[in-house]
């Protein structure tokens, strides 16, 4: 019944097409079914709560700028860490991904939108209750939650009367991200152009297929997680309370069932990016194009088996220490041929350094070192003295921040003409590539020595012997983040004010179907389905052959 | 030809800054400040050290492999030099070198790490050991051997410094957030075994000297051992994030030689026979409110606040509270048994009858409370037994 | 590019008469398996903690 309910709005949705926008503001943006209406609100979304995330993030570093407090309780400092991370993972990087994903995808494939574009807007529209329910907890009488991310009982079910808003709001997050999945999905295996095999489509197409796979399989996991939590809070299990017979390490075990694969879910995109910019401004084919989806697969399944190198401190079997240490080595594999073959990809091109391409460079050298001191950290028996210090927050910022949000970056740069049919002031956006990029070195890479020096992560004051290094560390930060006001001036001056108009190709060493089409695309972006060719083709695997 | 100097100059800036940063801060004769992981009093954290220092290495060497590799890329294929773009788009030789010697060199890395997680997590016959159980905020260490046990929070002086604008240089006390009323002693040479547990919530215990941490979880014990080889004070901190004063909970060792530490146990257990003594007798007002101040100063006023005045909304104040001033009774079960759901510990299991009865009638009689009553350490001891 | 010859001539043989219609009531069938995959998983994960408790 309901499932040809189904079938007769996906005809409506396909009838109401017609090449023109919707008129009114609500009808355009509110109810739109539109595969870049809807990619835009994620996008603007995304860059509304990566500065209120950053903002948080100022917080954290002014209070960390010398020892002693100076500004915040203790307390509101753990609810600053833990709404920082919540916001940023949920709220940032997974969102504006899930935008890429909804502009490009269609675009890259040759459909004409989304197949299920009336779940795209829903899957949109949760997002931003979700997060006023987030952040609405700051302002409640208990505080907002302030066990960290992770969530870890019991220190979590000491939460006041918010726990309840913050699981409700992750509930929420996860819905929209499964809809949003489910959505890449149907699209990617039904809508393609005849003659995009799987194996000739893009790779950014490649890696949102992966993750929204990963996506399907974790985010339910990370509600069943956040239920049982909740249950435990109000109705009197206990699941995670070892007085009732439970066991709070349960809880570690499913938290990074999901939350190892949902690390992978923000960084696989990055890599679809970069292997797109890398070789449109090397003006050559990607290295390995074929190599390069099998790596992205291992990598999605490694994620799936090495969960507990987060917790080699609670108290496993040995044997289990040494499945997920090897376990968690093996990642390297996979990851060093990406690496390679970007670098191989470069070799002997014809180089530009446009801002996308700067941004990926950027990429590739920083998110390699994070890399690397993520298999420094897969060490088990170092990873005693790693654990919880800040050498593990230098490292996953160095994967996360130079790594999925400098892709998120690239990734804007590189398409916003598209997007916009205007070209951006590229001498800002270069001014705004060095601020960063030299910035967010001063603010991680000193948090290295911290945390080997034997500095522990979520402490909001610490011992005068670490006080150099907090203070450049903060220093960074600020520069860091005041950089990023240049990013949105270079946006929204791209968007109201630029006067120079971008071609359909806009890079000179562009391939693929999205540069066929004008700049900006038309509403519904493939009306007819395209010729697959070799010149609207960017990588296939016929290419390495 | 204009933006290619342009990026070269960037390059070039960009290199020198990180190179200035380096010498200057890196070194540590400049700043004072440690860059690396301690090598360590123990068997564990040499290995772990020299461990760390091998893969930290090969991530070095492979590191400057793979970007000069790019950079010189950078430089040399670039498009205003004139460069053509060249055809190849793979070469299946290099991708099955490429992926080969990383799994050698990971299995190389694995002989040592395995060697290593053994000796870790295998402990050998041990000579004694010592229970230690993480509070909110602060540890408890119990001689299983010798009977002695003992509470060691924060010192008063950090734990003073520590609040916000408290107006004091963090700079001008000894070991800042470091440093503890009581020290966990134990014997040089000698192997110890640990069994660690908490009481609330997460927990976890680290002396970065000892060469590894373990997490304290409540209704479960972790084991683990160490043999420390050189007599000194060694310190560290709670690294499981515990709630509101997760960065107020160090930990101080101290590893005497066998001789002293022999010593040390006869010491503390006179001092344990002479409070059983003091619990016995009854106390004066003055003498109870002037240990009482004490007490409560490092285990009560890190949430009451020490004038009594709470933080809302978690941390009811006490100056005027219902429980303060009502029957004593009540106030003590109160505090020897803690309230469910809420921070307010058991404190029965932690302090002894003397402190109890001390900080009792602090409370009862210190901000503006003035009930007059007087708690002995009997009257405690008889509530708490029943 | 004569490398991409063996691309162009696979595709040539393409005759797909391509419908989106069709393909989007296709994506329908996709989306709701991908669904009950969830749903599956999240039953799943509960279920075995209160079997563990």
């Amino acid at each position: 019944m309901s499932s040809k309910n189904m079938h007769d709005h996906a005809v409506d949705a396909h009838e109401d097409h017609h090449d023109h926008k919707p008129a009114g503001f609500l009808d355009r943006w509110l109810f739109t079914t539109n595969h870049k209406d809807i990619g835009t609100l994620y996008l603007v979304f995304s860059l509304t709560m990566f500065l209120i995330g950053g903002l948080m993030a100022m917080v954290i570093r002014a209070e960390l700028f010398m020892p002693g407090l100076q500004l915040v309780e203790p307390d509101f400092f753990n609810q600053m860490t833990t709404m920082h991370a919540l916001v940023m993972v949920f709220g940032a990087v997974m969102p504006a991904w899930v935008g890429f994903a909804n502009w490009m995808i269609p675009m890259m494939i040759g459909a004409p939108d989304m197949a299920l574009p009336r779940m795209n807007n829903w899957s949109f529209w949760i997002l931003p209750f979700a997060f006023v329910m987030l952040l609405s907890t700051l302002f409640m009488e208990s505080g907002g939650p302030a066990a960290g991310w992770t969530l870890y009982p019991p220190l979590s079910l000491q939460g006041g009367q918010s726990f309840a808003f913050v699981v409700f709001s992750v509930h929420m997050m996860g819905i929209s991200s499964i809809m949003g999945s489910i959505n890449v999905i149907s699209t990617i295996l039904n809508m393609r152009a005849p003659g995009m095999t799987l194996l000739r489509m893009p790779l950014f197409v490649w890696t949102w297929l992966i993750t929204a796979f990963l996506l399907i399989a974790v985010m339910p996991v990370l509600a069943g997680a956040v239920t049982m939590l909740l249950t435990d809070h109000f109705f009197g299990t206990s699941f995670f309370n070892a007085a009732g017979g439970g066991d709070p390490i349960m809880f570690q075990h499913i938290f990074w069932f999901f939350g190892h694969p949902e690390v992978y879910i923000m960084i696989l995109p990055a890599f679809g990016v970069v292997s797109e910019i890398i070789p449109t401004f090397s003006r050559k084919p990607l290295f390995g194009y074929a190599a390069m989806v099998y790596a992205t697969a291992s990598i999605a399944f490694l994620s799936f088996i090495v969960w507990a190198h987060h917790m080699f401190t609670v108290g496993m079997p040995l044997t289990g220490e040494l499945f997920f240490m090897y376990a968690t080595m093996l990642i390297a594999v996979p990851t060093g041929v990406k690496v390679f073959n970007w670098v191989s990809t470069m070799w002997h091109g014809s180089m530009t350094f446009e801002p996308p391409m700067l941004f990926a460079i950027g990429f590739v050298v920083l998110f390699t070192i994070g890399g690397m001191s993520g298999l420094m950290l897969a060490i088990a028996s170092v990873d005693l003295q790693y654990h919880d210090t800040y050498f593990v927050v230098a490292h996953f910022h160095y994967v996360l921040v130079p790594g999925s949000v400098f892709a998120l970056m690239a990734g804007t740069y590189y398409w916003l003409p598209k997007w916009t049919g205007r070209m951006y002031s590229e001498r800002w956006a270069k001014i705004h590539f060095w601020l960063s990029a030299v910035s967010v070195n001063v603010l991680f890479f000193p948090q290295h020595y911290l945390g080997l020096a034997g500095m522990p992560r979520r402490i909001p004051d610490y011992s005068v012997q670490f006080a150099d290094f907090n203070m450049i560390s903060s220093m960074g930060g600020f520069v860091f983040g005041l950089s990023q006001l240049i990013f949105v001036g270079v946006i929204v001056h791209c968007v109201y004010k630029s006067r120079q108009a971008a071609d359909g190709r806009v890079w000179e060493g562009a391939k693929g179907l999205e540069w066929t089409l004008s700049s900006p695309p038309p509403y519904h972006s493939f009306n007819t389905p395209p010729a697959i060719n070799s010149s609207t083709v960017a990588h296939a695997d016929e290419y390495s052959h | 030809m204009k933006k290619q100097n342009t990026f070269i100059v960037a390059l070039a800036v960009t290199a020198a800054v990180c190179a200035v940063f380096w010498l200057i801060l890196a070194a540590p004769g400049y700043s004072g400040n440690a860059i690396n992981m301690t090598r360590g009093v123990t068997r564990q954290s040499l290995l772990n050290y020299e461990l760390h220092m091998i893969v930290l290495w090969i991530c070095v060497v492979i590191g400057v492999l793979v970007f000069s590799a790019m950079f010189v890329s950078i430089v040399l294929h670039r498009k205003s030099r004139g460069h053509q773009a060249a055809k190849f788009t793979h070469s299946t030789k290099a991708e099955i070198v490429w992926s080969i010697i990383p799994v050698l060199i990971l299995v190389v890395m694995a002989v040592p790490a395995t060697r290593s997680l053994i000796v870790m997590e295998v402990a050998p016959e041990t000579e004694m050991t010592i229970k230690i159980t993480g509070f909110q905020w602060r540890w408890k260490y119990e001689y299983l051997e010798d009977d002695i046990q003992f509470i060691s929070s924060l010192a008063a002086e950090s734990n003073a410094a520590r609040m916000l604008h408290s107006g004091i240089d963090p700079a001008t006390v000894d070991n800042y957030l470091l440093d503890v009323d009581r020290r966990l002693v134990l014997p040089t040479n000698t192997k110890v075994k640990f069994l660690i547990t908490a009481d609330d919530v997460l927990h976890s215990w680290w002396v970065p000297s000892l060469g590894w941490k373990r997490d304290a979880v409540p209704g479960f014990i972790n084991e683990a051992w160490t043999e420390i080889t050189q007599p000194g004070v060694y310190r560290g901190q709670c690294a499981e994030l515990c709630g509101k004063d997760h960065g107020f909970m160090p930990i101080v060792l101290e590893a005497l030689p066998p001789v002293e530490y022999g010593q040390w146990v006869s010491q503390k257990r006179r001092e344990g026979a002479q409070a059983e003594i003091e619990a016995q007798r009854l106390w004066t007002l003055q003498e109870l409110m002037i240990h009482g101040q004490s007490v409560y100063a490092v285990q009560c006023a890190t949430c009451h606040q020490s004038d009594g005045s709470g933080l809302a909304p978690a941390f009811p104040a006490l100056a005027g509270s219902a429980v303060a001033t009502g029957p004593v009774d009540e106030h003590i079960d109160v505090v020897l048994n803690g309230r469910d759901g809420t921070a307010m510990q058991a404190w029965g299991k932690m302090l002894s009858d003397s402190d109890l009865a001390a900080a009792l009638t602090y409370t009862r009689n210190a901000f503006g409370n003035n009930t007059g009553d007087l708690v002995q350490p009997q009257t405690v001891a008889r509530i708490k037994n029943g | 590019m004569q490398m991409n010859t063996a691309i162009d001539s696979a595709l040539r043989k393409v005759t797909d008469t391509h419908d989106f219609q069709q393909r989007r009531l296709r994506a329908v069938r996709t989306a709701w398996i991908l669904a009950a995959m969830a749903v599956l998983i999240f039953v799943a994960f509960v279920l075995s903690g209160v079997l563990a408790d």
